[in-house]
């Protein structure tokens, strides 16, 4: 036998080889997803600093308790969310129950259950949906997402701060900017606002109520054309720029994260920010002292009254699971009024509150926490949901402009012409 | 015809020299594990797909040209360049440092060259967050040294401005592919025949002239290669600097595989996400051949 002969053996055998293995493997891949029938309802849970997660999970192995069910469940936090929901979607495997943030309930609606009929008991037994959970999960008439967490900004301030310098709450953006001013010149060493205006979440979410309360727009009413360059975008954007050149908001905002705000109000350096309730809640763990002296408010309103632009998670069904009964009879339990009433009340309503027949609730009336529930009819989104409104979010486009600005020499109105061009190019293409 | 008949006794002789049938199951492998997902991703970037959305449609060049229009892509591409590049200049200039002084430590050789690996063992995500704590404008720990060794009295604002951000993300980035380039060097180090120094020694040569003339051109294969090979993976790097600055503030360090990521992730649109980094791939991949392919001829022997 001829060594020539003993590799074309060899070879032809792993080709062979490899071939079975690989159909081996999709045979078993198969077999995995016929088995499915009897597999777990997987169920994706949101953790976030508010801690919902906790009670949430409690619910979850309750219910599959109580109706003999096997359940698996991740627990995911913004992060790990983004590529379990895309991963998910794309290979049809994974969680059954997903969250969804912001936009996605329009950006995957076609990988989504339709749950209208859920949405609807739910909004019967629970005072009805805000309309800020409606825009969110009710894709043109379809509900594909059920909205849980209302995360609305917030203004969080240092009572003491603000008493000392004879300060009250700011109501409107003019009346803010007289504060900080004032706080400046009465507390040496102590910021009077921190945020960040780099590309973050709290940054885009300030900037956004602003030009918003202001009257900006990014779609024309009927959404034919962008509407962002315009004098109000304008004024709302010089306004900022103008806080900051007076130095009243900390200079190094263009680096600040989400969580540097957090940080520098629990070492007693800010006066004030835009926040989440979170502040507060690692306060009241970390820093008790400190809790008591942090109080919060609306944000101030402009001309368009209180506008906050929000963070939204929602719970929605994959399209592609092989158990949409057990998944919505879940999603159910989850929203029963007492139910969802402890995973709020655990959470000192600090995840917001999606539907209108919690209102009475008695966590609302301890300490600051009715801010959260009087946040959420302010809630308001810069554009109807869609792929490019998402696309606009997170390319960070209008937070982009502050850094044109202070970085790249712009003026206002240069910076807000440059994002409305990208927002034409992302919405309309040329 | 005759070509025909050329390619079967071409084919005839490459099996009786047994070599082809040596290559074949590493190169079906590599068609499984590389060119087919290569190539999805390549149709991939010729459709409209989107997450979730089960009908593609072809668009052929659509997305590329959508790139190519808009100046932000260019932006991405040349802070990506200058990202790689820097990284890679960097890592060859303190990796020789690193790998040559290893190469005179005459005791703890072992421990010392452990110790340095330290950055490239650590996972990236994790190295890179302790990174952002130290450049963290509130109680940082570099401002804090810099204030501590009066070299400066303001905090600095390394991720906030533009300048600043890109160097602190190519700071991190060059920490952690140095230890690589060190011991690589100090492997090609130990290569060098000592009668060289010796013969250079004899000819007058002193220890920048050895250096010159000597170490760097025994070490250029072993620095070609090691350079392009990080190069190409900082090329394809996220995390730094994902996690730093996520390409901000403005768009001052953003870069293809940012882009991408968000364009595909946040946004869900596959097709336009997959197409960005693509287009850079015709700026690698002759760099990829011809290094490649001078290595290929180096360990084999050219004819």
């Amino acid at each position: 036998m001829s060594r020539r002969f003993v590799f074309v053996v060899m070879s032809v055998a792993f080709v062979l080889a490899s071939t079975f293995v690989f159909a081996g493997g999709q045979q078993q891949g198969q077999a995995t997803a016929s088995s499915s029938r009897a597999a777990p309802l997987q169920v994706m849970i949101y953790k976030d600093n508010p801690g919902q997660q906790v009670p949430t999970e409690a619910l979850v192995k309750k219910w599959a308790q109580d109706n003999n069910k096997k359940v698996q469940i991740s627990v995911s936090d913004y992060k790990v969310r983004t590529t379990a929901v895309t991963t998910a979607l794309e290979g049809g495997t994974g969680p059954d129950i997903l969250v969804l943030a912001d936009f996605e309930p329009y950006q995957y609606a076609k990988g989504l259950l339709d749950v209208t009929d859920l949405a609807n008991k739910i909004a019967a037994e629970d005072g009805g949906w805000y309309p800020i959970s409606k825009t969110i999960g009710d894709v043109n008439g379809t509900w594909k997402a059920l909205p849980v967490y209302i995360y609305s900004q917030m203004l969080l301030y240092r009572k003491d701060l603000l008493q000392k310098a004879g300060v009250s709450v700011p109501k409107t953006w003019a009346e803010f900017s007289s504060a900080l001013q004032k706080l400046k010149d009465a507390h040496e060493g102590v910021t009077p606002f921190g945020i960040s205006l780099s590309r973050s979440f709290d940054g885009q979410q300030f900037l956004t109520s602003i030009i918003l309360s202001n009257g900006g727009r990014v779609l024309s009413p009927d959404g034919s054309k962008i509407a962002f360059n315009s004098p109000e975008t304008v004024k709302a954007l010089s306004y900022v720029i103008g806080l900051y050149k007076d130095g009243l908001i900390n200079q190094d905002a263009l680096s600040w994260t989400d969580s540097t705000n957090n940080q520098a109000m629990l070492s007693g350096k800010l006066a004030m920010t835009f926040n989440s309730n979170s502040i507060k809640l690692q306060a009241e763990k970390q820093f008790p002292e400190l809790n008591p002296k942090i109080g919060t408010a609306l944000v101030p309103a402009g001309p368009n009254g209180v506008v906050s632009n929000p963070a939204t998670f929602s719970f929605a069904i994959r399209s592609s699971t092989k158990l949409p009964g057990e998944a919505k009879s879940l999603l159910g339990y989850l929203f029963e009024n007492k139910n969802y009433a402890k995973v709020l009340t655990d959470t000192y309503g600090s995840t917001g509150v999606s539907l209108k027949g919690f209102e009475n609730l008695p966590v609302w009336s301890e300490g600051d926490n009715m801010t959260n529930l009087a946040a959420v009819p302010t809630a308001h989104l810069f554009a109807p949901p869609s792929a490019q409104a998402s696309q606009v979010s997170n390319q960070y486009v209008i937070i982009n402009m502050v850094a044109d600005v202070l970085n790249n020499g712009m003026t206002p109105q240069q910076a807000v012409a440059k994002a409305a061009a990208q927002m034409q190019q992302i919405y309309f293409g040329k | 015809m005759n070509s025909k008949r050329g390619f079967l006794y071409r084919l005839r002789r490459e099996l009786q020299h047994g070599s082809t049938i040596f290559v074949l199951p590493a190169a079906l492998l590599i068609i499984l594990i590389v060119a087919f997902p290569f190539g999805n991703a390549i149709w991939i970037s010729l459709t409209n797909h989107e997450v979730a959305n089960p009908v593609d449609k072809f668009v052929g060049l659509a997305n590329y040209i959508n790139w190519v229009e808009q100046p932000s892509y260019w932006s991405a591409l040349f802070h990506t360049v200058l990202y790689s590049l820097s990284t890679v200049a960097s890592g060859i200039v303190f990796g020789l440092a690193i790998g040559l002084s290893l190469h005179k430590i005459r005791g703890g050789r072992d421990f010392w060259g452990a110790l340095i690996l330290v950055p490239w063992i650590v996972p990236t995500v994790v190295s890179t967050l302790v990174w952002s704590w130290m450049y963290n404008p509130v109680g940082g720990v570099l401002n804090y040294a810099l204030k501590a060794l009066m070299l400066t009295k303001s905090d600095v604002n390394w991720l906030g401005r533009p300048d600043l951000a890109m160097l602190s993300v190519i700071i991190v980035s060059a920490w952690r592919y140095t230890p690589y380039f060190g011991v690589v060097i100090l492997a090609g180090r130990k290569q060098i025949s000592d009668q060289l120094y010796e013969a250079a020694v004899l000819d007058g040569a002193n220890g920048v002239q050895q250096f010159f003339k000597v170490t760097l051109p025994s070490l250029r294969s072993v620095l070609l290669l090691t350079a392009t090979l990080i190069f190409v993976r900082v090329m394809y790097d996220f995390i730094v600097v994902y996690v730093l600055t996520k390409g901000g503030p403005g768009d001052a360090t953003q870069i293809l595989t940012v882009l991408s990521f968000t364009v595909s992730f946040n946004v869900g649109k596959m097709g336009s996400g997959v197409a960005a980094p693509m287009l850079a791939f015709p700026i690698l991949a002759p760099l990829i051949f011809i290094v490649t392919g001078n290595m290929v001829k180096n360990l084999v022997g050219a004819k």
